[in-house]
């Protein structure tokens, strides 16, 4: 299914200096719930996205039937660096192409993970991934006093400036952004489309 | 010489409690006493009702045992999904663990399909899961209640092999005092091959139905000693799923 | 089924305790417990939970050991009970060990609730019960964590439920009477103790397969703890008991 014989790979470049797979993985689905207090965001290999998705749920489901109770997320994303690292260094391996941002909420607050193909984990207040998560970056790191401190309405306007980025020169709008929110009494809820309007309208877009 | 296990009073079995042998071989040459068995009759009640437009189910809250009551507040009903419920009697270790695997489906299902379980998707799994074990059966005693795809209430009851049938006049019980509660049901709303009633039964709004389980509770509750404390009255319609507690006598 | 002698001997033989079973069979299952503890009686109070069983191994009618312990604490908050078989509740505890290994594992400071641990265990008996090979234990899990006082029970086919008190065996029929007439909502920690000690007391007075010697635990912000054995005070010049028969007909009883 690839379109071209530059896009197998995330890591194959085009000759006019695309990253197709990348590419890709932008236009479609990049938010998935594991779980009610756990979601995840992708970059990278939408299908790689998907099965990492499809092991983080099952874990899920499995500690729901043995505990009755939510997992831990930073177990959980433990677990995941570790099939990740596992990939890397198996000959009849490939590594997983994709990195994610894990958010989960748990009894001792709010977590934001994110995982590398490398197997490496790091837990971060705010962080962005994929092919332009520089401009995302260095907006979030110039407003980080704001963002610890924000409700939620505030923190989804942030997301959005964030995704929108000095750098970007398209607006933000109900067609090409979605948001996931998640914490203490709001199961994982992903907001698009119309969801998006009220945020929207207040950032003038 | 008396065997150790005959010192032990807690595994004397009344042959009316066991439910089956599951086929495991534990016999041997002297005969025993006492036998396993991985089964217990707790009681449970489960009464529904479905409506043109709703549909309401009803079961009590009292965990027995012989002649013991362990609890008095056990939920007994699963809300499936927004629109279906689903009420067992039984073998109440049985009825956990067949929750526990229709939850997993259920959560499984809406990620693989974007969309919840309909209410007869959910009969045929619930019938499905409990055949799958067959030769080993859930010991639940199972009423299914909720909106079909039109919204008409849906009411189907199971046997612990998952033998179902959707109820044609909308009304069915299940479990301990189904035997004493199904007549009353059959007078007030029987309509299909019941000769005690009218022909034409009073269509009953939702408010008139939740009363009239409540008051067979109250008078089930009085003759079944399985039957007491307090029933979880589930009510299902449209826009979602009321759930109230009605006490009864805790005696 | 086999006799005392019988299991005394194939006990020391290492050969297969039933009678009518070929030393070839694969396994045999537990059919019936060997060493077995009696009631555990639990309550929730102003305070958390507190919980007493008494020291006994009964080795069919033979008083066999005499300070076993039957509560456990596992986890940093919780504490667990058993009666009924006392080498699978060993067995219980070694699954527990193992829970704490695997959060001590993780280091991440956190370890499973006493919810969390009742929730397994019912699983893992369920799970046992459903292989025909059971646990023969009643297990209370008691706990208090993040503020919240828990008390659940599972029995050996994995029925489980929580509860505000509880007693298991005997104590079923002979110490819920007396906790469901005087167990009230936030007691305090000696109103909690003394009930308890009733309920011991008079399990002590009926029960066959008990001793007058009593561990006491309890679950609270503090953490779970349980005390070394204690006796209950007994009083045993009540007329009916010096002179069974005074006045009546009942053979002994009131």
């Amino acid at each position: 299914m690839n379109r071209n014989q530059y896009d197998t790979d995330v890591s194959t470049w085009s000759p006019q200096g695309k990253l197709h797979q990348v590419e890709y993985a932008m236009e479609s689905k990049k938010l998935f719930k594991v779980d009610d207090h756990i979601g995840i965001g992708v970059a990278g290999l939408t299908a790689d996205a998907r099965s990492l998705a499809t092991y983080m749920r099952t874990e899920c489901l499995n500690h729901r039937f043995q505990f009755n109770s939510p997992i831990i997320t930073g177990r959980l994303v433990s677990d995941l660096a570790d099939k990740h690292q596992a990939r890397t260094q198996a000959s009849w391996k490939r590594p997983y192409g994709v990195g994610l941002l894990v958010g989960g909420f748990d009894r001792d607050g709010p977590h934001l993970y994110q995982t590398c193909p490398s197997g490496n984990l790091y837990e971060y207040k705010a962080m962005a991934i994929g092919s332009r998560a520089q401009s995302a970056k260095t907006y979030m790191e110039k407003h980080l006093a704001s963002i610890e401190s924000a409700d939620l309405e505030t923190l989804v306007i942030h997301a959005l400036k964030a995704l929108e980025g000095p750098a970007n020169d398209k607006d933000v709008s109900m067609e090409n952004a979605s948001v996931s929110v998640l914490g203490k009494g709001q199961p994982f809820q992903i907001l698009e489309g119309d969801d998006l309007k009220p945020f929207l309208d207040q950032m003038g877009r | 010489m008396a065997s150790i296990a005959s010192s032990e009073g807690d595994r004397t079995l009344d042959p009316a409690m066991q439910v089956g042998g599951a086929g495991v071989d534990v016999a041997s040459s002297t005969p025993l006493q006492h036998r396993f068995s991985p089964y217990s009759w707790n009681g449970g009640t489960v009464l529904a009702v479905a409506g043109k437009d709703y549909c309401v189910v009803a079961t009590d809250k009292r965990l027995a045992e012989g002649y013991s009551i362990l609890s008095r507040k056990i939920d007994r009903a699963l809300q499936l999904t927004d629109k279906t419920v689903i009420a067992c009697g039984g073998s109440h270790n049985d009825v956990e663990a067949l929750y526990n695997h229709l939850k997993l489906r259920a959560v499984m299902y809406k990620y693989n399909h974007e969309e919840d379980l309909s209410t007869i998707g959910a009969a045929q799994l619930l019938s499905n899961t409990l055949y799958y074990k067959r030769f080993f059966p859930y010991y639940a005693l199972a009423v299914i209640a909720g909106l079909d795809d039109d919204g008409v209430g849906y009411v189907a009851g199971y046997d612990a092999v998952g033998s179902y049938l959707r109820s044609r006049d909308g009304y069915t019980a299940n479990g301990s005092a189904a035997a004493i509660a199904m007549p009353i049901l059959d007078n007030a709303l029987g309509k299909v091959g019941v000769s005690s009633g009218l022909d034409e039964k009073p269509e009953y709004s939702i408010a008139d139905t939740i009363e009239m389980l409540k008051d067979i509770f109250v008078t089930v509750g009085e003759r079944d000693i399985l039957c007491g404390d307090a029933v979880d009255i589930y009510a299902i319609t449209a826009t979602g799923t009321e759930h109230e507690v009605f006490e009864l006598k805790a005696d | 089924m086999a006799t005392v002698s019988q299991t005394l001997a194939c006990a020391a033989s290492g050969a297969d305790v039933s009678a009518g079973r070929s030393a070839a069979d694969p396994h045999k299952h537990t059919t019936s417990p060997i060493v077995t503890g009696t009631s555990v009686v639990a309550l929730k109070y102003k305070d958390g939970v507190m919980m007493a069983a008494d020291t006994l191994g009964s080795y069919g009618s033979l008083s066999r050991f005499t300070d076993l312990r039957r509560i456990v604490t596992t986890g940093g908050y919780t504490l667990v009970g058993a009666d009924g078989d006392y080498s699978d509740f060993q067995y219980v505890q070694d699954i527990l060990k193992e829970l704490e290994v695997e959060d001590a594992c993780v280091a991440d400071g956190i370890t499973h609730s006493p919810k969390e641990i009742w929730c397994c265990m019912a699983r893992i008996l369920y799970h046992r019960r459903s292989k025909m090979n059971p646990l023969w234990n009643n297990l209370v899990i008691a706990g208090f964590h993040e503020g919240e006082a828990f008390l659940g029970t599972t029995d050996k086919i994995g029925t489980s439920y929580e509860c505000d008190f509880v007693a298991t065996g005997m104590g079923l029929h002979m110490a819920m009477p007396i906790l469901r007439r005087h167990w009230k909502p936030n007691m305090s920690e000696s109103e909690a103790r003394e009930l308890l000690e009733s309920c011991m007391r008079t399990l002590f007075y009926r029960d066959c397969r008990t001793i007058n010697k009593i561990t006491f635990a309890s679950a609270t912000k503090k953490g779970p703890s349980v005390d070394e054995p204690v006796e209950v005070s007994t009083e045993w010049s009540y007329q009916s008991f010096v002179d069974p028969k005074a006045g009546s007909d009942t053979g002994g009883s009131w």
